[in-house]
């Protein structure tokens, strides 16, 4: 594109962004709406931290008249999870604080387990708040879906193998990644595995972990 | 046998025949199994004294002697006819297993006849022994060698490609990269010494002409999943090739598309992918690996080069022991190397944090095809929670599906498995050297290939998206 000045190139680039935003937004009611019919009345969900995608799909089914209970674990160290409680709270949405620990205790109360994430890799698996993956093979071992809520563009093109082979910038803050073992430190995010996952619910529709793979390929070759 | 019970035949005729047929396919079975007993015994019988044989085996010879001038046809005929006399035995007989009984022995001496009459045809050939289940995977390799000599008299076959079935057949050529790289060598060759007959366009008379060259190569050993699609890949392009093109921009044309498939398909999609795969490697892992695979060694090398701190665990297994061929050039890179075989697998893997393997192929259902042996170290890993990491070329990718190692496979020779005379004339024993294994795909953790790394069921978007 042949552009004059620099203006006219600024616009183009701000009217680009706010098109990318629109559909960055957008992106979160999509996912609302395709998750609702997996709102029965009478469930019982288990969420972890706090997600903004979760959230809204939940702001939509108590708007939908859909009566269901949430489990919110507190979510360590930064307690995120209580945020999640309260914004629940505020929603007039029952909802239960639960500690970290309880996860065992509860997984076998609960129907369904619905979780944010902050990165889906290439393996179909995510990168979410430290706890996710416990939360995961818990669900698995007492048979109940594991359901992952995420925008398509947080898909990424990595693959971790394992836990050690997450990048340390993800695992850890600024503050103690001069830390030279890291053996102190606790990270903040794990990998769970994609074997754990049952469903990812994104703006492209509902995905099987190995889609997650080919949405990429599209994307980039 | 009992001549009465047919006589009481006129039963329920519908449910009796059914019966008839399904004991006359038994009967076919065991008529094919016996074939090779007696060529067996006959061979025992020339080189022994007579008084270890058993009484079938001098029935034998009794049977054979008074007959050999039988025509060649009419011993099936009366073959086939006991065959329907003991269908009536069976109809109104209740007891199965005494039926079975009768059925070999009334046999026997049917197919022995049928046998004999052909084995005075053929002379005396090598004893055949088969693993029924694998029956489809054997090749008759005495018709073999004389269609092998016609076709190389005959000229038609380029020498390069006498050679590379030679090579391959004799395992000097071995490996799925090297026969590609090998038989594209050879095809270039061929090309460069095509000369198009007059008053012919280049690629039609090409396309002949190479025909009975590939089928000589299939027939030395079957086409590898990477030479397929080679071949494929070079055949589109000179069908493509306009008709008036002359010999020399053909051949110049060709070379270059051979050149860079080699260039882009096998070298430089290997180079990326011990890129991708060397940024696996952490520090201080313990890799293990299985046999031998130029990729494999491309990348622990080049790893080692780039000053990554590992060390390696080689498994291997007989009968080829190609791991020590892995073994000796990473030990002359000054890589640490623990040798193992198969059997210790469960032992070493408990030390191991990353398993990477070699592939034969690439299944569309995400399955890999990869040396007999792979599966048990993925299973093995799986077990044990080490991530098994599976390098391989997109170019080794098929649409075939394939769920077990039986439907397709390669037999390997029998005498590198066990020493020739301990099974030539043993008819209870045949030994089976099987080349591949197919592992299942959620037993591989990743896929490392030139794209990117990608789960092994990502193969069928690869397919549909690669280029041709």
């Amino acid at each position: 594109m042949c552009l004059k000045t620099f203006a006219e190139c600024k616009k183009v680039m701000l009217d680009r962004g706010k098109v990318f935003l629109k559909k960055l937004t957008d992106a979160r009611n999509k996912v609302a709406k395709i998750t609702l019919p997996f709102f029965v009345d009478g469930t019982n969900i288990l969420t972890h931290s706090k997600s903004r995608v979760v959230l809204e799909a939940m702001k939509l089914a108590v708007n939908s008249q859909k009566r269901f209970h949430v489990f919110v674990s507190e979510s360590s160290p930064d307690k995120s999870g209580v945020e999640m409680f309260n914004c629940l709270k505020a929603l007039d949405i029952p909802c239960t604080l639960i500690l970290d620990s309880a996860v065992g205790y509860i997984m076998e109360r609960v129907d369904m387990v619905m979780v944010g994430a902050e990165c889906v890799v290439e393996s179909g698996g995510i990168i979410n708040k430290i706890g996710s993956c416990t939360m995961a093979i818990c669900a698995k071992e007492f048979k109940k879906p594991f359901y992952v809520l995420t925008e398509s563009y947080k898909f990424s093109r990595m693959y971790p193998l394992n836990q050690i082979d997450l990048p340390n910038n993800f695992k850890y803050n600024g503050n103690n990644s001069n830390d030279d073992n890291l053996l102190n430190a606790h990270p903040s995010v794990d990998y769970t595995h994609p074997s754990y996952i049952s469903l990812l619910f994104t703006d492209l529709g509902i995905l099987m972990p190995s889609a997650v793979s080919d949405e990429l390929i599209k994307l980039y070759l | 046998m009992d001549k009465p019970p047919i006589e009481e035949k006129t039963r329920e005729e519908v449910e009796a025949e059914r019966k008839a047929k399904r004991a006359a396919k038994q009967e076919r079975k065991k008529a094919a199994l016996e074939k090779q007993k007696p060529d067996g015994l006959e061979i025992q019988k020339k080189s022994k004294d007579p008084s270890t044989e058993s009484p079938i085996a001098v029935d034998l010879v009794k049977v054979s002697k008074p007959k050999p001038d039988v025509p060649k046809a009419a011993p099936k005929k009366p073959s086939t006819q006991k065959i329907e006399t003991t269908k009536k035995v069976i109809k109104s007989n209740k007891n199965k297993e005494n039926i079975i009984v009768k059925k070999v022995e009334e046999v026997k001496p049917t197919a022995k006849k049928v046998n004999l009459v052909n084995l005075m045809k053929k002379s005396t050939g090598p004893v055949t022994h088969k693993v029924k289940l694998f029956n489809h995977l054997y090749i008759d390799s005495s018709s073999l060698v004389t269609e092998n000599k016609l076709k190389i008299n005959s000229g038609r076959v380029h020498p390069s490609f006498i050679k590379l079935g030679v090579q391959m057949q004799t395992s000097v050529v071995a490996g799925s990269n090297a026969r590609c790289l090998a038989f594209l060598y050879a095809l270039k060759q061929t090309i460069s010494d095509f000369v198009t007959p007059e008053h012919k366009n280049f690629s039609r008379s090409f396309e002949e002409h190479l025909g009975p060259a590939i089928d000589h190569l299939i027939a030395c050993r079957p086409f590898s999943v990477s030479m397929n699609n080679a071949h494929k890949s070079i055949m589109s392009h000179i069908k493509k090739l306009p008709h008036n093109i002359s010999d020399c921009h053909a051949k110049e044309a060709l070379e270059t598309i051979i050149n860079t498939y080699i260039y882009v398909q096998i070298h430089m999609a290997g180079k990326a992918i011990c890129i991708a795969a060397q940024n696996k490697i952490a520090k201080g892992d313990v890799i293990l690996t299985y046999g031998y695979s130029s990729l494999i060694e491309r990348i622990l090398t080049d790893a080692h080069s780039n000053n990554k701190q590992f060390s390696v665990i080689v498994v291997d297994s007989a009968p080829w022991y190609e791991g020590r061929q892995l073994l000796h050039r990473l030990v002359r890179n000054n890589i640490h190397c623990t040798y193992v075989l198969l059997s210790a697998t469960s032992f070493i893997m408990t030390r191991a944090t990353k398993v990477l393997l070699g592939a034969h192929a690439l299944l569309a259902n995400g399955y890999v095809m990869g040396r007999a042996g792979s599966s048990q170290i993925a299973l093995v890993a799986k077990h044990f929670n080490v991530p098994v990491l599976v390098c391989c070329e997109t170019y080794k990718f098929t649409e075939r599906v394939q769920t077990d190692s039986i439907v397709f496979n390669e037999l390997g020779n029998e005498n590198d498995v066990m020493p020739r005379e301990q099974w030539l004339n043993n008819r209870y024993l045949t030994p089976l050297g099987l080349r591949y294994d197919v592992t299942t795909s959620d037993l591989i953790t990743a896929v490392v290939t030139e794209i990117a790394i990608l789960p092994c069921t990502s193969v069928p978007v690869v397919l549909r998206v690669r280029p041709n």
